[in-house]
């Protein structure tokens, strides 16, 4: 799965910074019929986990109303140089991760 | 089969053709301001999660061969400058696209299976190599035959509502139709992504929405009916910088 | 036979008659009692008998959305204080709960853009409960309006 991650390479200490995460996904919420009417299946991300060295910024469960392509944007308070980890989990199971670097001055 | 028209009536198709002339306007300005800060935004831009897996694909190696598009064309950026849609060299009369060009690459140069029309791997390739011209005005093959067929089919009325893509695009755009503004119908942000499509697609496959939509039937995607549309669009809106992924409604 | 109505003379009339204040308090009072019991029902299945108070949550959301399978929505708190979680709710999709985010110790705030899809125009209640365990929220309503074309498939 492609996800795109948005986090600023240098931050100073104690600051707010914006990150934005994004991933390339149907979002089949399970409503809806294909052309010979047969429901289709449920298949989205229902789980989306942001660390920062470890310790969690958020920790959301997302359910049908979250759109294709899920995007979320939040604000991470800078303390340490390290890495900033995402973790995508869709329903069939598997896991997608992503990780950056954030340099803390 | 072509026939001469009596004078009088070209020039009156003429002097219409110049009443509807407008300057080139992007489907970017007819959005609404929340669609063009979430293009503006490469991290908020959805259709950048299809540039960002084209170009890995670009990358790739596939095929007999274990070659990539990299082994023969180097880096992706090199491709800013491409001007698509132009003649199959080995057969003039045939007309290419990006899309169908990449498919005979993949087929005769990579020995790889094709990607297939409106693919996810031939829009993110598309897209990618699009994106590399974003912000400049792309260049287009002045090839007079096939930009005339191109706006044959441009001007030609059709479908149960008998209009012509000029009619909406060119006679009315800027008008109202319900809550949305006629667009020019532009093709310079395209492959793009829609929200109604929840995802990226190709030009063609928004013709084929055209043409239901005025209860024509459509053509395949690919065909050498709409390369020709795309050519000429491309000419109509050669002044246009360049947006894929562009994201409309 | 009587005048024809049309729809621009009733809108022009229903404007002025909110412009001369007519119709406001009347209507603003309905709206807050009609909300309060919306944000109760819509939070029912996350928070149970927990009673709901109106405030400290912010919600953005478009007035009017073009598309409803993408509307961007923005929650956040009005001061510094974190809450224990956050909850989005879209009132009329089939299954309204859109999210709930627990914010950690690395979260500056308690902000949170996301997008979501709406099956039609309709009220979204964002509500935050707090480490004393009281349930504070908020709602707005968005217009989801119909493209100019009908697109097969779409």
């Amino acid at each position: 799965m492609k996800v795109l991650v948005s986090v600023p390479a240098v931050v100073r200490r104690g600051e707010a910074f914006e990150v934005k995460a994004m991933a390339m996904h149907v979002m089949e919420n399970g409503f809806r019929r294909d052309m010979d009417g047969k429901a289709v299946p449920r298949k989205i991300l229902n789980h989306f986990t942001c660390r920062y060295n470890g310790e969690i910024v958020l920790d959301c469960d997302w359910h049908t109303p979250i759109s294709a392509n899920p995007y979320m944007s939040f604000a991470v308070k800078a303390v340490d140089s390290g890495t900033l980890t995402f973790e995508w989990i869709d329903d069939d199971g598997s896991i997608e991760r992503h990780s950056a670097p954030i340099t803390v001055t | 089969m072509t026939r001469l028209w009596p004078l009088p009536i070209f020039l009156a198709a003429i002097g219409a053709a110049l009443a509807a002339e407008q300057p080139p306007r992007s489907g970017l300005d007819y959005a609404t301001p929340g669609l063009r800060a979430m293009q503006a935004d490469d991290f908020a831009n959805p259709g950048m999660l299809w540039v960002a897996e084209g170009e890995a694909l670009w990358d790739k190696k596939d095929g007999m061969g274990g070659t990539s598009c990299q082994s023969c064309h180097g880096a992706l950026s090199s491709m800013a400058g491409i001007a698509y849609p132009r003649r199959d060299p080995r057969d003039p009369s045939r007309l290419m696209n990006l899309e169908t060009r990449i498919e005979q690459c993949r087929v005769d140069r990579m020995g790889a299976p094709p990607f297939g029309y409106e693919s996810r791997e031939l829009l993110a390739l598309t897209a990618a190599i699009r994106n590399q011209a974003r912000g400049k005005q792309s260049s287009v093959v002045e090839d007079a035959a096939a930009i005339a067929e191109g706006e044959r089919y441009y001007r030609m009325r059709r479908g149960a509502f008998d209009l012509s893509c000029a009619q909406c695009h060119e006679e009315r755009a800027g008008k109202h139709l319900r809550d949305e503004t006629i667009s020019q119908g532009q093709s310079n942000g395209f492959p793009a992504y829609r929200l109604r499509w929840q995802g990226l697609g190709s030009l063609h496959r928004r013709f084929q929405v055209c043409n239901n939509a005025v209860g024509a039937e459509p053509s395949p995607l690919g065909s050498q009916e709409y390369i020709a549309l795309e050519w000429y669009l491309a000419w109509r809106g050669r002044s246009l910088p360049v947006e894929t992924p562009a994201v409309r409604q | 036979m009587t005048a024809p109505v049309d729809r621009r003379s009733l809108l022009a009339a229903a404007a002025a008659l909110t412009a001369a204040g007519a119709l406001s308090p009347a209507v603003a009072l309905a709206q807050t009692a009609s909300n309060a019991t919306v944000m109760a029902v819509a939070l029912r299945p996350v928070f149970g008998d927990k009673p709901i108070k109106p405030g400290k949550v912010q919600l953005k959301v478009p007035v009017v959305a073009e598309n409803g399978s993408s509307v961007q929505v923005s929650v956040g708190m009005d001061g510094p204080e974190m809450p224990k979680r956050m909850v989005m709710v879209a009132t009329a999709n089939p299954q309204p709960l859109a999210t709930e985010i627990r914010f950690g110790p690395r979260a500056a705030r308690a902000e949170v853009t996301t997008r979501l899809r709406l099956a039609r125009s309709q009220t979204i209640v964002a509500a935050a409960e707090m480490p004393d365990g009281t349930v504070w929220a908020t709602s707005a309503d968005v217009t989801i309006t119909s493209g100019a074309c009908i697109e097969l498939g779409e």
